[in-house]
């Protein structure tokens, strides 16, 4: 596949547009979890959000007209001990990760790989990319398998039944992990291969003696002298023994 | 070591070689000398240094830098032919010179060196081919003067001369873009000139000049304030251009990964509730089946390219 130019202003378009989504998915709900009894009245309504946490979008006033009859308030109330233990992440945490955001986006748009003299120098912006990399990676794959897991939390999109009281709960996956999920494919390539490229190439001087010692370091020692010293003592073996030798 | 003493010691292990009956290592020295060289011009062209093929044992007598697996020696010649061609349509190398490599270094594989004393000579006429021909160091830095002798900008300064911004008008502007079409078609006659006198008689010379007059046009066309810029950078370096194909396979890589980890955290939800599977399972096949596609996709077009 030729490559151009363009490839790479390609790849950098994709990382600011990652960058946003992943900046943009912090202030989405995460999660969703609702039910329903008799199949269309609702008895409970949460929402993930990594700030605020698991959020009850139900409100008290409902819930006390519901609790007038004494089957719904039960019900409720066996619902309301089913909330998942608040397992949240500290909010600290959160501003770090946006934070690192505008971070990366500011010294992917300043610190241009194309034009630095010295990559070395750009060792510290590769590793930070690829932290936010690793960050949008955290919320992608340790939040469903570490915190919705353990709290029966399903995922990605799920309808169960429960046919005694013909309970219905529905479970899905929210906006904003979508765009952290989709912030992590665009955010790859671009992180990746700024990394890449300062680990892998050097602008130096480019004076003689480095491409000479460059060529030397990659060629393969031919020893002329010990090649031809052995094969006269092969010779001299020879002519003393009389035959041949192997 | 220099050139004549080379010569005298090359000389002297043939005649000796030939006493002894010993053509696998005349055949080993060959061998490696057409590498060493090949891996020198790779290097002065702004390539990557090309390392010793692991599969094919070295004698004792020849030691080596590394046993990273890399391609062959005319593949590695065969690469920067394509890249010098798609780039700045030249050819480095002769088609018939790099036949006659291939056939050689394949004969020289598939025998493990073991060659006859008429397929030696070969060898050793490809070596000597390879090493006439003289590449210019392309990792130098472009000096001014160099530039003014292959496009002499001072000619048009006086059109580009910096003019108060706000005082610009459209006309100005459409005029300026006009006369940037105009040099950079002068450019383009110019370099076409250069490919044309190339083709006909390769000259390490004329090659320096294609390149630093391509990398002006591109510098030129590049340009939005009416300078032109010239910098020894990674932009301007052929094999970075050339890596800048990897991005595809990263994200392609990166489509894997992430599918392929949220395909296990479903799998780690079904072995708590099995009787997701039922709700899940086409989720799980969906998933698991794009994750094992990127890959295939990936290990045909980049992991094989990369190992080749």
């Amino acid at each position: 596949m030729y490559a151009t130019m363009n490839t790479r202003l390609f790849f950098k378009s994709l990382y600011f547009i990652g960058t946003g989504m992943a900046f943009l998915g912090i202030f989405f709900d995460f999660y969703y979890y609702k039910s329903y009894i008799f199949y269309d009245i609702l008895i409970s309504d949460y929402s993930y959000n990594l700030f605020e946490g698991l959020n009850m979008n139900f409100s008290f006033e409902e819930f006390l007209f519901a609790s007038l009859d004494p089957i719904l308030f039960i019900i409720i109330g066996w619902l309301l001990l089913k909330y998942p233990s608040a397992l949240s992440i500290n909010p600290l945490f959160h501003i770090l990760f946006l934070g690192i955001i505008i971070a990366s986006t500011f010294f992917l748009l300043f610190k241009r790989l194309e034009d630095s003299k010295n990559l070395s120098d750009l060792s510290f912006y590769a590793f930070l990319h690829v932290f936010l990399l690793l960050l949008v990676g955290f919320y992608t794959v340790v939040f469903p398998m570490f915190y919705l897991t353990p709290n029966k939390l399903y995922f990605p999109l799920i309808t169960i039944k429960e046919p005694f009281f013909g309970i219905i709960y529905h479970y899905s996956l929210g906006i904003g992990y979508f765009l952290e999920f989709i912030a992590f494919i665009l955010l790859f390539p671009y992180a990746i291969f700024y990394l890449q490229t300062v680990r892998n190439y050097e602008i130096s001087d480019k004076s003689t003696q480095i491409i000479e010692n460059l060529i030397k370091q990659s060629n393969i020692n031919i020893d002329f002298d010990k090649l031809i010293a052995e094969e006269e003592f092969e010779v001299s073996f020879k002519n003393h023994t009389g035959g041949r030798c192997k | 070591m220099n050139e004549g003493k080379l010569y005298e010691k090359l000389q002297a292990l043939i005649t000796i070689c030939k006493q002894t009956h010993n053509y696998k290592k005349l055949a080993d020295t060959g061998y490696f000398l057409i590498n060493n060289q090949a891996n020198e011009i790779g290097i002065r062209l702004g390539f990557p240094g090309r390392y010793s093929i692991s599969s094919n044992k070295s004698s004792k007598y020849i030691t080596k830098k590394s046993s990273h697996q890399k391609e062959l020696i005319h593949e590695y010649l065969e690469h920067i032919n394509k890249i010098f061609f798609n780039n700045f349509n030249i050819e480095i190398f002769n088609p018939e010179f790099l036949r006659d490599l291939k056939k050689a270094e394949l004969l020289y594989i598939k025998s493990k060196g073991n060659l006859n004393l008429h397929q030696i000579p070969t060898l050793f006429e490809l070596y000597f081919e390879i090493k006439n021909l003289e590449i210019p160091n392309l990792r130098k830095k472009i000096s001014k003067t160099k530039i003014d002798n292959i496009a002499p900008f001072h000619m048009y300064s006086s059109l580009f001369s910096s003019t108060n911004s706000n005082k610009k008008n459209k006309n100005e502007t459409n005029e300026k873009s006009g006369i940037k079409n105009l040099i950079i078609f002068q450019l383009q006659k110019k370099e076409e000139a250069l490919k044309d006198e190339f083709q006909e008689n390769y000259n390490p010379k004329l090659l320096k000049d294609i390149m630093i007059l391509k990398q002006i046009k591109r510098s030129f066309k590049n340009s939005h304030t009416d300078k032109i810029k010239l910098t020894t950078s990674l932009a301007e370096s052929i094999s970075f251009q050339n890596s800048l194909s990897s991005l595809y396979g990263l994200f392609i890589l990166g489509l894997f990964i992430i599918f392929f980890c949220f395909g296990v955290s479903i799998i780690g939800l079904i072995m708590i509730n099995p009787l997701l599977l039922g709700g899940l399972g086409f989720f799980l096949l969906l998933i698991l089946g794009s994750a094992i596609l990127f890959f295939y996709i990936y290990w045909t077009n980049f992991m094989n390219r990369k190992k080749r």
